[in-house]
């Protein structure tokens, strides 16, 4: 048996569709009731494109040409969704799902489906999904927001999109989708098993027992195989048949009109009970799960060719003729017609210009700029909005004494919701609680649980809602509730918020703020889960913003600037909130109120990837020699401390920095300052590997005017929190801080 | 010889003009066996239309061309529309038709092209949509363009164009490459000539008037519509036998489209929204790739059209499109 089976089941079909020209002109067979001839045609046209694309993307990569091999073969029934969805009902997609977008945009005008897919084939710079990043399926026209997901980590979002839509009709915000839209998802029954398959599910069933409207329509298109490893005969009907919460229809994916007609009945389904509605999709995979996948290896010769022999194209056009919506000839013509346009296609995109430089590639990720964000930050609510919120004018929070940083955030949440009508905040226990800190405390009073929610407890549904709901047209601020929660959802941020933009090249995009309660110093509470300093999971993730504020006055300033990142250049942003500093109001001695600040006025903000410094009046000009002390989050108070204990003639000898930003870092400043320093001390509560004082240390080494600099890094140890006093063992301290500079300052001439 | 796999573009009204005089005579002479038996039957058409009318062969055949009687509605839509059968003749040894598309008018004679209408219920259409234009609102079409002269659109006047469209009294009638027509009552016309500034590109002045155009593709010719609905109800359109594209750039398949959704869009949309020329353009030449893109009928009215998007397509559409 040949390896390659492109060959065989190419010359299958057109065995049979040359047998069916002999078949009678038009057969007088009743027409199926379940599905019309122009609809049955409409999905054969784009089986036959999807077939005819996956043998055009192996002969592309065989001739060096093509990228992407995964294809839809054995999966073309599919093409029914793309029939009977209308094209306002958002779309999360499998990758096997080339006839569904073809059938979809068929039905659409101005849309070029084999063209944009060959140029991703080819990762063509023009292609106009992902620009040469990635083979996605996507479309804005006809919402499909492009998915890289290999597995099933699209689930989340597809859910968080289908709360999403309801809610903003409850909440009364314009929607560009009918009410009565409903969010398509797919994904192989090999990906069911996956953690954030499972974990959509569950929360589908979470919401469902609480009778939250979730139009959400999973199709698990179950072909029996993940790759090469077989899923249990009937697993997909065990585990969903009779899951509570989520109602289950199943059909044949080979048989067109069975397809079609339950696909119809489950589409209505979902549409008119807004509930989530399972799709049991029975499908086969041909030519094996990629082209670099050789099936022989692990499926004997005899399945593979009972699975030719079940090829749902066959099945299809056998249907066609015999139902008499086309005659053999016909449908002979048709697909020849489509072999040459595939191929006519394929030789003009292959023509087409790559992505050649790295600020091409790069250029989606970019950090916006300042002026970007000025019209932005100039907005603010009305004062009478702003007072009926607060209370009162005189309960304005700029009008209250300075306080801590947990207040100040919880009055600027406030102000930003009362200027962002689609901002909504969530997470666990944000609502009625206010948040374990009571960082949100007020907000759900203030603006009803609309707005202001809990979710189950899981990250990785947070962050899911999250990118949905922003794809939607909210702007979502999940909180998280502790950073080490963060890790078990991680790739909803790494592998999906943060590369939309990437592989859309800022077509899609999934504005949000995740606040994140960070950091340790908790006085020996809390263990490792609680004092998580690791941020390493975030800082090298492309273009994602990270603040990280020191003081409560920063963090409003910040948090509206973030916003702004959010609402008008449509990033994502993270804010690392030190919780060991949310309710510190003194400085250097008890009672001294020196870390309360006053509450900023609205329309002020925090530049992006701009530092602070102390003294504030000492900038770079004026910066001699010295030590630069360069900072941020817990550090900063830490060091001010530190630094006041030197004797009063040493002390203006050191600059303090705090960084503020951790991406974008404010390097360019950081070097002018090191630059005009004697030495650089780096204090980074974060661990030794990994942390901010990597990059800070390696920004001098780089720099030739900077390197002769002496420099010091205090940081964590590289460990894990644990309970008690030990906990302060591992951690840069003010003791440390004060032996490094007065150990530095020994040793530096101005100071000497 | 081998059939070059072809986008087949039919042109509007403004297509058969005065150095077109004569095509159908020449045709006819020089290809009896091809041609005869069409312009035979569609001056009998015309015959059985109105009798009144000057036949298409006189009118081919003055020494003279007179806007007053050539561009006239009656005469002007069966000339390019008779022009363009014609010249698909001519061209069917070379061509194999993979996509069948026109402009304004010329979508009618795509729908004949595209075995969607007989050649009789062709002429119907394109004779009774002249005639309920000529005793329609009034009003006209201007042409208008948004290029410099190396065919980048111009910001500034996409900036006009948005602030002219507020006008109550206008509309976007077609989208054509980098030019645009506006189609407008008189009221509106008037206001264009103010607003508009006059400019060039290459040797041509924009902005003005198609001589003896109907507001077509505007709301304004909803009565048009309606009336056009009544009179032409019966109208036997079918699923067309070769991929069509009409004026969203929205395809029409073999087997697949449904007869009655294709003859409301032909007496709806077709006549009432803007008719996107660019966008058919650009998705014909994508999706379909055809070898070649065969310009029928006599006249050069849409080369330039055509030569925008497929310098765009060459530049990469998404820099330089106006979309």
């Amino acid at each position: 048996m040949q390896l390659r089976r492109e060959t065989p089941v190419r010359a299958q079909l057109e065995t049979l569709l040359e047998a069916l020209c002999k078949s009678p002109a038009k057969t007088r067979a009743l027409p199926d009731q379940r599905i019309s001839g122009p609809d049955a045609m409409a999905c054969v046209e784009a089986a036959f494109k999807s077939r005819l694309l996956d043998l055009k993307a192996r002969e592309l990569k065989d001739s060096g040409e093509g990228f992407y091999t995964i294809g839809s073969a054995g999966h073309e029934g599919n093409a029914v969704f793309g029939q009977l969805l209308r094209t306002t009902d958002p779309c999360f997609l499998h990758y096997r799902s080339a006839a569904l977008m073809a059938a979809r945009s068929q039905k659409s005008p101005g849309e070029s489906f084999l063209h944009d897919c060959l140029l991703a084939i080819v990762a063509s710079a023009e292609d106009p999904v992902s620009a040469g990043r990635h083979k996605v399926f996507g479309s804005r026209s006809l919402w499909v927001p492009p998915q890289t997901s290999t597995i099933a980590s699209h689930l989340p979002k597809a859910l968080g999109m289908a709360f999403a839509i309801d809610r903003k009709l409850h909440l009364g915000l314009a929607s560009e989708l009918p009410p009565d839209s409903i969010i398509f998802v797919s994904f192989g029954d090999a990906s069911c098993n996956h953690a954030s398959a499972t974990t959509t599910f569950n929360a589908a069933c979470w919401a469902s027992a609480q009778h939250i409207p979730l139009p959400l329509l999973f199709v698990c298109e179950d072909n029996g195989m993940g790759i090469s490893v077989h899923s249990p005969k009937g697993y997909i009907a065990s585990v969903f048949r009779e899951r509570q919460g989520i109602d289950y229809f199943d059909c044949n994916g080979l048989d067109l009109a069975e397809a079609y007609a339950t696909a119809r009945g489950a589409i209505a389904h979902c549409r008119e009970t807004r509930r989530p509605t399972f799709l049991h999709f029975k499908v086969i995979r041909l030519l094996g799960h990629a082209g670099s996948d050789v099936e022989s290896l692990y499926l004997d010769e005899r399945t593979i060719q009972q699975n030719e022999a079940r090829d749902p194209l066959l099945a299809m056009s056998r249907f066609v003729v015999e139902r008499g919506h086309v005659t053999g000839d016909e449908l002979l013509a048709l697909y020849r017609g489509l072999d040459e346009r595939v191929s006519r296609v394929a030789q003009s995109a292959k023509q087409r210009p790559k992505l050649v430089s790295v600020d091409e590639i790069v250029k989606p990720l970019d950090f916006p700029q300042p002026a970007e964000l000025s019209e932005e930050l100039a907005k603010s609510a009305s004062m009478e909005k702003r007072a009926r919120v607060f209370g009162g004018k005189d309960k304005l929070p700029e009008n209250a004494r300075k306080r801590h940083m947990a207040w100040l955030l919880s009055q600027a949440l406030a102000d930003l919701m009362v200027l962002y009508p689609q901002m909504i905040v969530f997470g666990e226990d944000v609502a009625r609680k206010g948040g374990v800190y009571h960082v949100t405390a007020g907000l759900f009073a203030r603006f009803g649980v609309g707005r202001v929610f809990n979710t189950l407890l899981d990250e990785t549904t947070i962050l899911g809602l999250a990118i949905g709901a922003a794809q939607a047209g909210f702007l979502p601020v999940p909180e998280i509730q502790y950073l080490a929660y963060l890790h078990n959802a991680e790739d909803q941020l790494r592998g999906e918020a943060a590369t939309l933009r990437f592989f859309s090249n800022g077509e899609f995009d999934n504005p949000m703020l995740i606040r994140i309660a960070a950091f340790a110093y908790q006085k020996g509470f809390g263990g490792h889960f609680h004092n998580d300093n690791s941020i390493a999971v975030l800082r090298d993730i492309p273009g994602l913003i990270i603040a990280a504020p020191s003081r409560g006055d920063d963090a409003v300033l910040m948090l509206r600037t973030c916003m702004a990142a959010a609402s008008a250049a449509r990033r994502v942003c993270v804010f690392l909130e030190p919780i060991a500093l949310y309710m510190r109001k003194d400085l250097h001695e008890d009672g001294d109120g020196a870390w309360c600040f006053a509450y900023p006025s609205p329309g002020e903000a925090a530049a992006i990837g701009e530092a602070r410094h102390y003294p504030a009046s000492q900038r770079v000009a004026e910066t001699q020699g010295g030590i630069l002390l360069v900072s941020y989050g817990n550090g900063i108070p830490m060091s001010l401390r530190a630094r006041a204990r030197l004797a009063k003639p040493l002390q203006g000898f050191v600059h303090v920095m705090d960084l503020r930003w951790l991406a974008p870092l404010p390097i360019t400043d950081f070097l002018e300052h090191a630059r005009r320093a004697d030495a650089v001390l780096i204090v980074d509560e974060c661990r030794k590997t990994g942390s901010v004082s990597e990059a800070l240390a390696a920004a001098i080494a780089e720099d030739d005017a900077a390197r002769p600099r002496r420099v010091k890094r205090l940081t964590a140890v590289d460990s894990f929190i644990p309970l008690g006093d030990a906990a302060n063992l591992l951690l840069p301290s003010e003791e440390g801080i004060l032996a490094a500079l007065s150990d530095m300052i020994a040793n530096c001439e101005v100071a000497r | 010889m081998k059939q070059a796999a072809s986008f087949l573009l039919c042109p509007g009204r403004g297509s058969y003009a005065r150095s077109e005089l004569g095509f159908l005579h020449k045709a006819a002479k020089e290809h009896r066996g091809r041609v005869g038996a069409v312009i035979n039957e569609l001056e009998a058409l015309r015959a059985q239309f109105d009798p009144t009318l000057p036949t298409l062969l006189d009118l081919d055949g003055a020494t003279e061309f007179k806007p007053g009687l050539h561009l006239l509605g009656r005469n002007s839509s069966a000339l390019i529309f008779s022009s363009t059968l014609v010249s698909a003749r001519l061209e069917a040894a070379d061509t194999k038709p993979v996509l069948i598309g026109g402009n304004s008018l010329g979508f009618y004679t795509a729908l004949v092209l595209a075995g969607a209408l007989s050649i009789a219920d062709g002429y119907r259409l394109v004779s009774m949509m002249a005639r309920l234009q000529e005793e329609g609102p009034g009003g006209g079409q201007m042409l208008w363009t948004l290029l410099d002269e190396d065919w980048n659109v111009l910001p500034e006047r996409l900036e006009l164009l948005s602030e002219v469209l507020q006008h109550d009294e206008l509309g976007l009638s077609i989208r054509l490459g980098g030019h645009v027509v506006l189609a407008a009552t008189d009221l509106g016309l008037a206001y264009l000539r103010q607003a508009l500034p006059q400019v060039k590109l290459g040797k041509r002045s924009f902005p003005f008037q198609l001589p003896f155009h109907g507001p077509f593709h505007t709301p304004l010719l909803e009565p048009v519509a309606q009336k056009a609905r009544q009179a032409l109800a019966g109208l036997a359109i079918q699923s067309p036998s070769c991929h069509l594209i009409d004026g969203r750039g929205f395809v029409w398949a073999p087997h697949t489209s449904d007869p009655d959704e294709l003859l409301a869009y032909t007496l709806g949309r077709q006549i009432t929204g803007t008719f996107d020329f660019t966008s058919m353009l650009r998705a014909g030449i994508c999706d379909f790739a055809p070898e070649r893109i065969e310009l029928l009928g006599p006249g050069s009215s849409l080369r330039a059209a055509l030569g925008h998007v497929e310098a765009w397509l060459e530049r990469g559409w998404a820099r330089h499109a106006w979309l």
